[in-house]
């Protein structure tokens, strides 16, 4: 993308956020909306340079930011494990399958007391929530991506007598590694909620936990300004693992930003 | 085969020619019969032996670069599998560009390579590591006729350089009889050999050759050997 191009989609990006703020504040005031329900933008901005000037607000973020890093890492190294492993072994991948689609479909809310129940009203329970959230999208992403790999490129390591170990190295892992990046950018939102769901239902700190205390202390600008600095943080999480992209596979397509054709 | 002998397998589309190539290379198991490359079985039990594979090299149709590694890193990557030292075998790799026409290209990615360069590419792996069989299969199938006159041109030069042995599997008759010492037709399947024609001009060929009395006379046997057969 030229540098052109690239101004353009962040001017594009600026006016329209400027344009939903403004029909936010149209709106407030011409329906004369009460601020319990609506806070005006400029209430919420306010509280948000409030919180971010108290120290317990960073400890929150702190907190919220360490489950869902430490819940991430968890789901990272489990779910690169486990697709590598369904992956290569068709035998293990149609055995083990009914139980990861259980672990999908489950409403992992619903496990959310029983963690608790187990783990206690600390860090480890959310953690535990946020790795469970983010496990499945990676490990699907690692298995699509070693079902993938060219069948080519298996003749080829084939015919140049590669061990497992070099076939995995040099040739399925480096093949699959756009579809565990695509896993891993749904994991680390996934991860996100994960953490926030498990500190609304048993936080005594983080992110979750303060938008339920601002909830209950009718505090909506508040809640609002949480609202906002749970979506940056989960912002920044999404565009960091994005941005491997462009390093770990500058090689494919997905990491070129320009659209196809061009 | 003869060492350092050419050999062209031409057949209708469906007879097996690739599975021939591809029981040759270790990959699809002979249900009966034996492949062996200086007297090593390329099967042992079902499985490919891994000391016969070591012996020979493949170009496959689609030329199979890597498209995470450069071009000099596809190349190198059979002495990588084989342990040899960073140094020596980028070296070894960057010489055969040189020799395959890729000098300049050593550090780009497949990607930004035509179609014929793609193809000199995965030559230029293939003899890295000098094997005593080359197998190609339909090597410039999918290349534009002028790149693939100039491809074979290319592959008589580096015969003539560096003389191997190899077989190459090929649809046109005319690039078998260009390219071979020896013609193989193959019936439709099951697969048997039809017939042999061998080839008498010394390399490199002319593209010129190809309108010689002589070279259409050979070709016509072939074909001849090929429609008896269906």
């Amino acid at each position: 993308m030229s540098r052109r191009s690239r101004l353009a989609s962040y001017a594009l990006t600026v006016g329209m956020f400027a344009v939903f703020l403004a029909a936010w504040k149209l709106y407030v005031t011409s329906a004369d909306v009460s601020p319990f329900v609506l806070p005006p933008p400029e209430a919420v901005w306010h509280s948000i340079v409030d919180l971010l000037g108290q120290a317990r607000t960073w400890h929150h973020i702190w907190i919220t930011s360490q489950e869902i890093l430490l819940g991430f890492g968890i789901a990272l190294v489990a779910g690169l494990v486990v697709g590598v492993v369904i992956g290569e072994m068709p035998v293990l991948d149609r055995a083990m399958n009914p139980f990861l689609v259980a672990l999908q479909v489950l409403p992992k809310v619903a496990i959310i007391p029983l963690l608790i129940l187990w783990m206690g009203f600390g860090l480890s329970a959310k953690v535990v929530v946020a790795a469970i959230f983010a496990f499945f999208p990676i490990t699907a992403g690692t298995r699509a991506g070693i079902r993938s790999v060219e069948p080519g490129h298996r003749d080829l390591a084939a015919t140049l007598h590669a061990n497992r170990r070099q076939r995995l190295r040099f040739v399925v892992l480096p093949s699959a590694l756009p579809s565990i990046l695509t896993g891993m950018e749904v994991g680390i939102v996934l991860a996100t909620i994960g953490a926030v769901v498990a500190e609304y239902l048993a936080g005594s700190e983080g992110l979750g936990w303060l938008a339920v205390t601002s909830l209950n202390q009718l505090q909506v600008a508040d809640l609002f300004a949480v609202i906002i600095l749970l979506a940056a943080l989960g912002f920044v999480a999404y565009a960091a693992i994005t941005s491997l992209r462009r390093i770990l596979v500058p090689w494919h397509p997905s990491a070129d930003d320009r659209p196809p054709g061009f | 085969m003869g060492r350092d002998e050419v050999v062209a397998v031409v057949g209708a589309s469906g007879c097996g020619k690739t599975t021939l190539l591809r029981m040759a290379a270790g990959l699809t198991p002979p249900t009966s019969g034996d492949v062996c490359v200086d007297g090593r079985s390329v099967w042992r039990a079902g499985r490919p032996d891994g000391e016969a594979l070591d012996t020979l090299a493949v170009v496959f149709q689609d030329p199979n670069l890597l498209p995470w590694f450069s071009v000099e890193e596809n190349i190198a990557l059979p002495l990588r599998l084989r342990g040899v030292a960073r140094s020596e075998r980028l070296d070894r790799a960057r010489e055969l560009c040189a020799f395959t026409g890729l000098a300049g290209f050593e550090r780009v990615r497949p990607a930004a390579l035509s179609g014929g360069m793609r193809q000199r590419a995965a030559l230029a792996r293939a003899l890295v590591a000098s094997p005593r069989l080359v197998l190609l299969d339909e090597p410039f199938a999918s290349l534009d006729a002028l790149t693939r006159d100039a491809m074979n041109l290319e592959l008589q030069r580096i015969w003539v350089e560096k003389p191997s042995t190899a077989i190459i599997v090929t649809h046109s008759i005319s690039e078998a009889v260009m390219l071979a010492d020896r013609v193989v037709a193959l019936t439709p399947r099951p697969a048997c050999v039809a017939g042999t024609v061998d080839v008498p001009f010394d390399r490199p060929r002319p593209l010129e050759l190809q309108t010689s009395p002589g070279f259409q006379q050979l070709v016509g046997q072939v074909r001849d050997l090929l429609q008896v057969a269906s």
